[in-house]
């Protein structure tokens, strides 16, 4: 996955969109103040400057599918793990609530299930997205990069016997995305991902610790060439 | 390079926040002393799970919760994903949406890729339009005067009504409905009218767009409104705007400027400035965002007017002023200015002759006839309905999808003395539980409409699956005021267009009858000179915004919306007073403080938040909080500032006693970097140089300033 701050303007679209397809349930104030918020996806927003003029910039954050994962290697029952396509999966019936991976994540994207967020949701369960367990308490989740779209993709492109395609599977905070900030592919077909992946604006976020992540994320440029101020 | 920072408790290196973040369970602390019955404060508990209305849909399963099984069962055939075309009507205004069915049930919302509201991207309101579908608090049954109804007394009641109205010729009938574009809708109340010539039609939007149509008309005489073309503008000026967040149409302008962002895909990229009293998504994605409060700009402005058409070099102007008209200069034909909602009818009417005066007329922006049917001043409709109510000249008033008692003061006691009174709505209203009447609606999902988009292209809405409880359309309760036929929407929206079986079929499957935009009005701009009133001069001036999700109140039963962090305060769950940060200076504020803010004699206790980039004089109340009746989610999260509205100055501004605690995400989940420079960014092709990084991305390592160079318009 490919982000372009460039073009993020901070609408939240992809957070509600994540939560209706990922069946993500809400916890209340009282709980957001103890930081158990359970989005999936958020946007990090920071200031740059003086509190009187500050620069505000946007960085949608969410699992960064990192290939040396630290919260792999902290799992004392391997409930974390990679598959084959280079995803950083969740395996939630393994998970017994250590909180370790969530506690070595330098992103902390990941979201604990202190309570039966899910089951005490006030909307009926037909309401859900089928395709998508819903957690129970006492289990660490997070993003998935919307397993259950690329799954659904690999069934098909299995029954024609071709691999999935480089732009067949759409995360949902992709589709929602009013200005197109995600790019999402199957690298090994090339397409979309694999060119911005490689702008001169490609950064990993916490570069330092070496977590080489599957998300990457693309520098915003102000355009203030001539004119005014600045 | 500085340190970028989430907070200003982070900034100010608070050692309690210091300790506190570093610490290695930042939330535990919190969290044991909490008391043992904390989550009964939620309200979110499973009270509501015996749904009456779904009982159809349980299989039985203990306590009513169904969990989808990892595997499903053996005899289970999964019928795939289905799209159905339809619309989220939000003020009046359509963006094409699709739902997603799983196995015959709605469960997600995604966008239209063939509409040109939406191009295949949503809005986080079009998201959550999905939970407000399977809200269990939506109204079920009708009610009078708090007593469940059956359907068969509402059609004897209506009957005693026409025939009582007829008589009057309609003298004393009312219909108040909010902003509507709707073809079906507008069609129903001419025929109403042709039945009763005397009843009046009253549009109440609170979340106004009156001054824009002032603007308009005294810009041109007609209520024109405005179709930006950002793929063509490659100056964008923002004044107050709501042009990416809430604007008709946002959502395709946002992607058009979006498009032309990122300098590595386009040799075209545009400069953005935006000038404004707080953070708007308009200002905060612009390359330069220049402060100035109500009074600022009601000097800046005409200044620029006259700058820009007269060509005059006005003095005491702040220093970006004159580079800013330099460039609006050298772009003639591709630049491009909006106002925003909140900025006097005067201003946009100078922004009118500044566009074209620019020549951005035809190039970067099209002007259309009103898309709005019958456009009227909403709050002088509004303020007449009231008036009447008041002096007895109203004895029918009919309520359609509107909330006036909660969101305009002195309606609900001027209600009263309305003889009958019903209200249309979906879900539990102040209003509802005030007239005499409190009609269910149908969700949008569950019924027969149509609404228009910012360019007037006519979208159909469809039903997405029979109702989850009893209700009705606005369609079939007019059609129940003209005359004792029952009509069925279908048949009311589908006559409305005279589409053949063809074109229904493809209007349905596309969600849009194609070839409705409306075309360019060639009407001629007219030579006045507005003059922009200046706002009383004081400490403090009071704005009044709506909230981000929940706009005008309507969506507060949303707890998706209620708990998505807003996109520059990243508060969940309140509305606090955004206070600037000198005025925190000065009353010694800090974030949660208590204050009082007054205007005129009507004063409102509420916490404080203080917001970087804020214009030192400005406090910011935010509507949609505060629903005393609105269903288990909503009811009493955060404060009322409708009766604010209401004030005609001086405002004041106090610090209270206490403090209140609010749930702001900003400091939550924290990133560390001894840099503390976590989002890239600089300006090419100069100054600041882009960190390339990354051990895995070692071939990007190139000199990022040599590979724009060229690139970039004033490069």
């Amino acid at each position: 996955m490919s982000i372009d701050l460039n073009a993020c303007i901070g609408c939240n679209a992809c957070v509600v969109a994540c939560m209706a397809e990922n069946n993500i349930p809400v916890v209340g104030k009282q709980q957001v103040m103890h930081e158990r918020e359970m989005h999936w996806l958020r946007i990090d927003r920071y200031y740059e400057g003086s509190p009187e003029a500050p620069d505000m910039l946007f960085q949608p954050m969410l699992c960064q599918h990192c290939e040396r994962a630290p919260c792999e290697i902290v799992c004392p029952v391997g409930a974390t793990v990679h598959d084959e396509e280079g995803l950083n999966v969740m395996v939630y019936n393994r998970c017994v609530g250590t909180r370790f991976c969530s506690n070595n994540c330098p992103y902390k994207v990941r979201r604990f299930n202190y309570f039966a967020f899910a089951a005490e949701e006030r909307r009926p369960a037909v309401a859900r997205n089928p395709e998508v367990t819903v957690r129970a308490r006492g289990v660490m989740e997070k993003c998935t990069f919307c397993l259950q779209r690329i799954a659904a993709a690999r069934i098909d492109a299995d029954a024609a016997n071709r691999p999935v395609g480089a732009e067949e599977v759409q995360t949902a905070c992709q589709a929602a995305c009013p200005t197109q900030v995600f790019t999402f592919g199957n690298m090994a077909e090339g397409g979309q991902v694999v060119e911005r992946k490689k702008s001169p604006l490609t950064y990993v976020v916490l570069d330092d610790q070496d977590t080489q992540p599957r998300v990457t994320y693309e520098a915003r440029i102000r355009n203030d060439g001539s004119g005014a101020g600045a | 390079m500085s340190r970028q920072w989430r907070g200003l408790d982070r900034l100010s290196r608070d050692p309690a926040f210091v300790a506190r973040a570093s610490a290695e369970f930042p939330q535990l602390a919190a969290a044991l002393a909490a008391p043992r019955d904390r989550r009964g404060v939620l309200k979110l508990m499973a009270a509501g799970l015996a749904l009456a209305g779904l009982g159809g849909c349980d299989d039985g399963a203990p306590g009513g919760v169904l969990i989808p099984p990892v595997l499903p069962p053996t005899d289970t055939v999964f019928s795939g994903n289905q799209m159905f075309a339809t619309a989220s009507v939000v003020g009046g205004y359509a963006n094409g949406i699709l739902v997603r069915h799983a196995n015959g049930r709605p469960i997600k919302v995604e966008g239209n890729p063939l509409h040109p509201a939406s191009l295949g991207g949503t809005s986080a309101i079009g998201q959550a339009e999905i939970l407000g579908f399977y809200d269990p608090d939506r109204s079920r049954g009708l009610i009078r005067k708090g007593e469940p109804q059956a359907w068969s007394s509402l059609l004897t009641a209506v009957a005693a009504q026409r025939e009582a109205i007829r008589q009057s010729h309609g003298q004393g009938f009312r219909v108040l409905t909010g902003s509507t574009t709707s073809p079906t809708l507008a069609r129903q109340i001419a025929a109403l009218k042709q039945v009763y010539p005397d009843m009046q039609w009253h549009r109440w939007e609170p979340v106004s767009r009156d001054a824009v149509r002032a603007g308009a008309l005294l810009a041109y005489g007609q209520p024109v409104e405005l179709v930006a073309k950002l793929g063509a503008v490659d100056l964008l000026l923002t004044i107050d705007s709501d042009l990416f967040d809430s604007a008709p149409g946002h959502l395709r302008f946002a992607r058009d400027f979006a498009a032309r962002r990122n300098p590595t895909r386009t040799d075209r990229m545009n400069r953005a400035y935006a000038i404004e009293p707080t953070p708007t998504l308009t200002g905060v994605a612009a390359d330069h965002r220049f402060i100035a409060g109500p009074r600022d700009l009601a000097r800046i402005v005409p200044a620029l007017a006259a700058a820009v058409t007269g060509g005059e070099q006005p003095a005491d102007m702040p220093a970006w002023f004159a580079p800013l008209v330099a460039d609006l200069k050298a772009t003639r034909g591709r630049s491009f200015i909006h106002a925003g909602p909140a900025q006097p009818a005067a201003v946009h009417a100078l922004v009118h002759a500044m566009n074209e005066a620019l020549g951005g007329r035809g190039q970067t922006y099209d002007l259309i006839a009103s898309v709005e049917a019958d456009p009227v001043d909403h709050a002088a409709s509004l303020r007449g309905l009231i008036d009447d109510m008041n002096g007895g000249r109203v004895t029918t008033l009919l309520i359609i999808d509107s909330n006036p008692v909660f969101t305009a003061p002195g309606f609900g006691e001027a209600l009263g003395r309305v003889a009958v009174s019903m209200t249309l709505t979906d879900g539990p209203t102040e209003t509802g539980a005030k007239t005499t009447w409190n009609l269910p609606a149908r969700h949008g999902f569950e019924d027969w409409s149509d609404a228009r988009a910012y360019d007037g292209t006519v979208t159909l809405l469809q039903p997405q699956a029979r109702p989850l409880y009893d209700g009705i359309s606005p369609h079939y309760l007019l059609a129940l005021f003209a005359g004792p036929e029952e009509v069925n929407s279908r048949d009311v929206v589908r006559q409305t267009h005279g589409l053949n079986e063809q074109q229904w079929h493809d209007a349905l499957a596309t969600g849009l009858v194609a070839g409705t935009r409306t075309a360019p009005s060639d009407v001629a701009l007219k030579p006045v000179q507005p003059a922009v009133p200046m706002p009383a001069a004081g400490d403090v001036t009071l704005l009044i915004r709506p909230d981000p999700h929940l706009l005008d109140g309507r969506y507060a039963n949303n707890a998706w919306l209620q708990e998505l962090p807003r996109p520059l305060t990243k508060l969940t769950w309140d509305n606090p007073l955004l206070v600037s940060p000198a005025i925190a200076e000065r009353l010694k504020l800090t974030n949660g403080d208590q204050v009082t803010v007054a205007n005129g004699g009507v004063g409102v206790t509420l916490p404080a938040w203080i917001m970087p980039g804020q214009a030192p004089d400005c406090v910011v109340a935010l509507l949609g909080f505060g629903r005393s009746d609105v269903g288990m989610v909503g009811q009493g999260v955060g404060f009322d500032v409708y009766p604010l509205t209401a004030g005609r100055g001086p405002v004041s501004l106090h610090k209270a006693d206490g403090r209140a605690v609010l749930a702001s995400t900003e400091h939550h989940d924290p990133l560390f970097e001894d840099a503390g420079d976590y989002v890239h960014h600089g300006t090419p092709p100069h100054s600041r140089q882009i960190r390339p990084s990354s051990a895995n991305q070692r071939s990007n390592r190139r000199n990022t300033t040599a590979s724009l160079a060229g690139r970039l318009p004033g490069a």
